[in-house]
């Protein structure tokens, strides 16, 4: 797989702190699943030598990727400064993305319930195009209104959405997995699939309310990394077989898979 | 015409200086996916121990000034699942590969080399010496000369292998090592290792690695690097691999410089994997610029 230079088409501020970049590329563009993640070297400099994954947000007619992405640090304020015409250093796609359900007839039949913490928005959008057939509920949690993300673009897939700020600028006010509990008991859970992403405390709430009522779930991990590929053992966490590492056996794990207990 | 860029490490013999080094190419497999394996010096493999070991809590990396600091913790399948699972894979290999070890013990090392004497095509065995001699509580095999030197020994009375012995900076004189290593007959002597470090976490005001302290590596450590493979190529006759900080074609000229007859790669491996090409093309271009037809002929030089 080669490393490339790719061409930035875009790169604009959406809300304060977020921004999303869009870059042109038909080799990932064209294969790529949902839940993988770029690694892209920010800088130059020597103070900023560790790239930083981001999952893929969405696939544009099989040329065009976008990132979703907040600045969290001098790694993401660098790529916030980069402009449209500029190339950046991107290894990719990488890592195993969700599984998805097999035939169109099990897209029809299964209901997809996507659970996003903040930022952890970014690579759902991606899962929701591929999941078009589906029925999508999805559950937004963010800590102020401005900060619930992408509510339009899956309003637009039809889906159904819950959001839950922490503030109570919008929604239920509190947390997504709070939420996302009081709302499960209406739900008909039986062909469900829970994805989510987000901070590790709120996938770990998740995965106990999937464990308790039996619904399938995958989790996807916001972790820094060491090389991204597998080599330096740096992003690993606990499951129940031992230590496995988010970049290479990741980002997307099964929910039954990890550790919560040792996390 | 092209430079001969072809270099020894005693009786090895590598296309080009470049190794990727121990901990940052795994056992070779997933950066093969992102460098041609076989246009590099060596690989060094990742450091194996007599048990497996799952090695350090996360978070396991920082980045910091200049550098990056890891506390991984040796993790590693063990030598049995090694000798199974991961040699028939650098075995088709077209280039010399290194195997690291480490033990808590003289006898462990010897253990685990008497293993490898047994498998075909490992060129040398790395010795892992930045590790604590557990018989003496906390201290490192390469900080005691006597140590150094009885390790060595003993592993090379159980194999033929090429030994080569991989220096901690942690000493006060790393010259009494070199010599140390020199007097065992050791073939080949490997520095530095990373340089203990730590970050302390704002947020919670703790110590951010799982591990507490790690070891620093990147560009922050070239010119400690340098300073000890100078001092040392000053000393001793055996071949020396240079190591520490190397993200260019120009770092490892300036180790060959003080030195080094081949240099290994760490850190800028794991910031992209295909790094080692590009310095070995730097290292060529370095050498067609200034009309010289062979990098042996820059080893050591700095010391003339």
């Amino acid at each position: 797989m080669p490393l490339r230079q790719i061409l930035i088409l875009n790169n604009k501020e959406i809300t304060s702190g977020y921004f999303l970049m869009k870059l042109s590329s038909p080799r990932i563009a064209q294969n790529t699943l949902p839940g993988q993640f770029l690694h892209i070297k920010c800088s130059t400099n020597n103070n900023l030598l560790l790239r930083r994954p981001l999952s893929i947000h969405r696939v544009i007619n099989k040329d065009t990727i976008e990132i979703l992405y907040k600045v969290v640090g001098k790694g993401t304020l660098c790529l916030s400064k980069k402009k449209k015409g500029e190339k950046i250093d991107c290894i990719g796609p990488l890592g195993n993305g969700f599984q998805l359900p097999k035939t169109d007839n099990q897209k029809h039949k299964t209901e997809i319930i996507l659970v996003a913490g903040g930022i952890g928005i970014a690579p759902l959008i991606f899962l929701s195009q591929e999941l078009a057939k589906s029925r999508i509920v999805a559950f937004l949690g963010a800590k102020t209104k401005d900060e619930i993300l992408c509510a339009k673009e899956l309003k637009n897939m039809n889906a159904e959405i819950h959001v839950s700020t922490e503030d109570g600028s919008l929604g239920y006010k509190g947390l997504v997995s709070n939420l996302l509990k009081n709302k499960l008991l209406t739900l008909n859970s039986k062909l469900s699939i829970i994805y989510a992403c987000g901070p590790k405390g709120m996938l770990k709430e998740i995965a106990l309310l999937s464990k308790e009522h039996q619904i399938p779930c995958q989790v996807s991990f916001e972790q820094f990394m060491g090389c991204g590929i597998g080599i330096c053992n740096a992003c690993v966490i606990r499951t129940k077989q031992g230590y496995k590492r988010v970049c290479k056996d990741g980002p997307v794990f099964d929910a039954e898979e990890i550790d919560w207990e040792k996390i | 015409m092209k430079p001969d860029i072809s270099v020894k490490l005693c009786s090895i013999k590598l296309q080009n200086p470049i190794i990727l080094a121990s901990g940052t190419c795994g056992f070779g497999e997933e950066i093969a996916k992102f460098l041609n394996l076989n246009k590099v010096g060596a690989l060094i493999t990742k450091t194996i121990t007599l048990k497996p070991k799952e090695g350090n809590p996360p978070p396991r990396i920082a980045e910091v000034e200049g550098g990056i600091i890891n506390s991984i913790g040796l993790e590693n399948p063990g030598i049995k699942s090694f000798v199974k699972d991961k040699l028939p894979f650098l075995r088709k290999l077209k280039i010399p590969f290194f195997v690291s070890i480490s033990g808590e013990t003289e006898d462990e090392f010897a253990e685990l080399a008497k293993i490898l004497d047994k498998e075909k095509n490992i060129s040398a065995i790395e010795l892992n010496l930045s590790c604590p001699n557990l018989k003496q509580g906390k201290n490192l095999f390469g900080q005691d000369p006597k140590i150094t030197y009885e390790t060595i020994k003993k592993v090379k009375e159980v194999t033929s292998i090429p030994i080569i012995a991989k220096l901690t900076p942690q000493v006060k004189d790393i010259t009494e090592i070199a010599l140390a290593c020199h007097k065992a007959n050791c073939d080949i002597i490997s520095l530095i290792n990373t340089i203990p470090a730590m970050v302390i976490d704002l947020r919670t005001g703790k110590p951010f690695l799982g591990g507490i302290s790690g070891g620093l590596s990147g560009p922050a450590i070239k010119t400690v690097a340098l300073k000890m493979v100078y001092d040392v190529a000053k000393v001793v006759d055996t071949p020396i691999i240079g190591c520490g900080g190397i993200m260019n074609g120009k770092d490892a000229v300036e180790f060959i410089l003080a030195g080094a007859s081949a240099v290994s790669v760490g850190t800028a491996n794991l910031i992209s994997p295909d790094s080692a090409q590009k310095t070995t093309e730097e290292i060529e271009n370095y050498l067609i610029q200034r009309k010289i037809n062979s990098v042996k002929k820059l080893i050591g030089k700095s010391l003339d």
